[in-house]
């Protein structure tokens, strides 16, 4: 097993970690509905690169990106007015080529964005690594949102 | 889309709690637990109905939605019919547009000015496809002069009359059925027949129930956009993205109870109106006692624990209240449908709350003689491949006679679905049969997705799966397809009708996203090719 591979599973073991605290935390039937969270603006594959984005204040937002063994990696540096709140894998096989899991983000706006703001999700993966079944939709393993900020 | 605030109306100006459950949940549905109610009837009798659409605010669970209606209902009035007899509506369109994303632009909002555009199909009448009658390629815009539909519904005098149970009636162009079923565009047509004299089920308390799925944005308004799946509470997200609920109601009602007396049977007659969401369905403590299925009746009553509705399928079922006061739910359990990201996830749909005088009411047992296959030699086997593409990243195949919402060849839509590796083209005829005959059709999934395979006009029974032999007399209009596998269907294409119609998947984002096909009925006596009749 390459270092890379290692790490890739150590990776997957993260995410698999979280989604289990997450669903003994929250998911339960009962609770479910009585929770009181806002849902998430949800962004997948086909969002990417896509014009006309608004975010309203106060609201959060969900990246979800087909992999595993893909690993997708949310860029910092190359986004803007957004703040991690964690991220989970979710197994889902056999529903796209090359993949069997879903990685889920979740972001809130940042506490400085304010309405009429830009900003952008900048999420990457490598590309020697994407499935073909991915590559006109993701090209080069790069995902990007461009948005901008409204009232809410 | 500034006239309100997305904070207020979601009822949640709480604050910011993303990532404390993994897809968000909410509590925007506070206000549950009013008595089922029945729902309003449109009278057919007298000459023909007007069902009109249009939107209408409505109160689902405290929270405002407003949603496109028939004559102002969620769901839309029931129609009872009797076999034999013919009944007119005129389908009036007044629908205008709801659910505009923010920020959209005149080009965008034009691009899915087909949303508006509707016909209406009359799902498991055995009647006519042909224009006039149920006729699911015409086109109606807003505000066009309404269009007409005469249904003749077979009576004793064809030697095949209707079946007696439940049908249903829902909107059918083609790129817009989905938005439409998740507004809650949705009518039950009761058959009423031989059944319906069955002692135990004529003294029986009868309720209709229409199941939807409402996918709504915080406006409570459903989004129009283009749409992609995703993993989480709420199946579905728009392009651009706004966030999304799915409510799930029954006769338009968030978590209704039901009323019932100790010991007391009631005839339930379900209809899974929901374009996406399978319902498996199951009663604290109790069974279910199962008369119908697809709008056809059983020979015997059929005890079940759970039963298990792909969207478009009808159950009708007795309900014995236990002998004592209490409340029990009744939820669609968690269900693995193939969808991105596992299971669908358990929801309560409603409580039966039993109270009062203790009777015993007696179940049914022998039934009614439901129709037969005719004894006639298999004419034609065909297969039809089913094979769904969620990726986005197939190029557009192009869609001569369904392109709407400006796709184009080349360009990379959110889904495709095929059938025989084919979007629908509203000008090919792939399938031709004759009325009158007997066929087998081996439908093959490729996918994990559970599509359901429905055909108009004829039923069908299952004589195998995954090349299995199955010994299973019950007709369907609507079956849930094995993931990964087969089901071979026997259908008899009744003498009386021809025209062309559709066989289709009935989760509706994959028809609206080409898994659907033409089948042309030929008059009875007609001669197939060698390649128009496989074997």
């Amino acid at each position: 097993m390459t270092i890379l591979s290692r790490f890739r599973l150590l990776l997957i073991g993260a995410f698999a970690a979280a989604a289990m605290a997450n669903a003994v935390g929250g998911a339960s039937a009962a609770s479910f509905e009585d929770e009181q969270d806002m849902r998430p603006y949800i962004f997948t594959q086909q969002h990417n690169g896509k014009p006309g984005q608004f975010i309203r204040l106060g609201w959060p937002l969900q990246v979800q990106l087909p992999g595993n063994p893909s690993v997708w990696t949310f860029q910092a540096g190359e986004s803007s007015k957004i703040e991690p709140r964690g991220h989970a894998l979710v197994f889902s096989p056999h529903r796209i080529d090359g993949t069997h899991s879903i990685f889920v983000f979740d972001f809130a706006l940042s506490a400085d964005a304010k309405a009429g703001d830009e900003g952008v999700i900048t999420i990457t993966t490598d590309p020697e690594i994407l499935p073909d079944s991915l590559n006109k939709v993701l090209p080069a393993g790069k995902y990007q949102i461009k948005f901008k900020v409204m009232h809410p | 889309m500034d006239r309100r605030n997305f904070l207020s109306q979601a009822g949640a100006a709480t604050a910011l709690t993303a990532g404390s459950s993994l897809f968000g949940a909410t509590s925007l549905f506070a206000s549950a637990g009013q008595p089922l109610l029945d729902i309003p009837e449109l009278k057919v009798d007298d000459g023909p109905a007007d069902l009109v659409m249009a939107g209408k605010d409505f109160t689902v669970g405290g929270r405002t939605l407003t949603l496109q209606s028939y004559n102002g209902g969620l769901p839309g009035p029931t129609v009872r019919i009797k076999p034999g007899q013919t009944f007119e509506w005129n389908l009036i369109n007044k629908m205008t547009p709801l659910g505009v994303p923010d920020g959209a632009s005149d080009e965008q909002q034009k691009m899915f000015e087909h949303l508006e555009f509707t016909n209406v199909h009359t799902h498991g009448l055995q009647v006519s496809p042909k224009e006039g009658s149920d006729y699911i390629y015409g086109t109606l815009k807003p505000n066009e002069k309404p269009l007409n539909y005469r249904y003749e519904v077979p009576g004793p005098l064809t030697g095949r009359p209707q079946p007696a149970g439940l049908c249903w009636y829902h909107p059918h162009f083609h790129s817009s059925t989905t938005n439409q079923a998740w507004q809650g565009l949705a009518g039950a047509i009761v058959v009423e027949g031989d059944i319906d004299e069955v002692p135990e089920i004529k003294r029986a308390r009868e309720r209709v129930i229409v199941m939807n799925a409402l996918l709504v944005n915080p406006f409570g308004e459903v989004p129009r956009a283009a749409i992609a799946p995703n993993a989480g509470f709420s199946p579905f997200t728009s392009i651009p993205s706004v966030p999304t609920d799915l409510i799930l109601t029954l006769n338009g009602q968030l978590q209704p109870t039901i009323e019932i007396q100790p010991g007391e049977v009631q005839r339930w007659r379900l209809l899974a109106a929901a374009p996406h969401r399978f319902y498996w369905l199951e009663l604290d403590g109790h069974e279910f006692y199962q008369i119908g299925q697809d709008g056809i009746p059983l020979a015997e009553t059929r005890p079940v624990k759970r039963v298990l509705m792909a969207p478009g399928n009808r159950v009708e079922l007795m309900v014995k209240a236990k002998p004592y006061g209490g409340r029990f739910p009744l939820r669609a359990i968690e269900y693995e449908q193939g969808h991105p990201g596992g299971a669908r996830p358990q929801r309560l749909l409603a409580t039966m709350v039993i109270s009062g005088d203790i009777k015993d009411d007696p179940l049914p047992t022998k039934l009614v003689s439901p129709p037969e296959m005719p004894d006639l030699p298999v004419s034609c086997r065909r297969t039809v491949t089913f094979k769904g593409e969620v990726s986005g990243n197939e190029p557009h195949q192009g869609e001569p006679g369904g392109g709407h919402g400006g796709a184009h060849a080349g360009m990379l839509p959110p889904v495709q679905f095929y059938l025989d590796g084919q979007v629908f083209d509203i000008n090919r005829i792939d399938q031709n049969v004759v009325a009158g005959t007997v066929e087998e059709w081996t439908l093959v999934n490729q996918d994990v997705f559970q599509h359901p395979f429905h055909i108009h006009v004829n039923p069908f029974q299952v004589v195998a799966m995954n090349d299995q032999p199955v010994y299973d007399k019950t007709w369907w209009d609507t079956i849930a397809l094995p993931s990964k596998g087969s089901l071979t269907i026997r259908t008899y294409f009744r003498p009386d009708v021809d025209g062309k119609t559709v066989y289709h998947c009935h989760i509706l984002p994959h028809e609206d996203n080409g898994m659907m096909a033409n089948v042309m009925i030929h008059p009875k006596g007609t001669k197939l090719s060698e390649e128009e009749c496989p074997q």
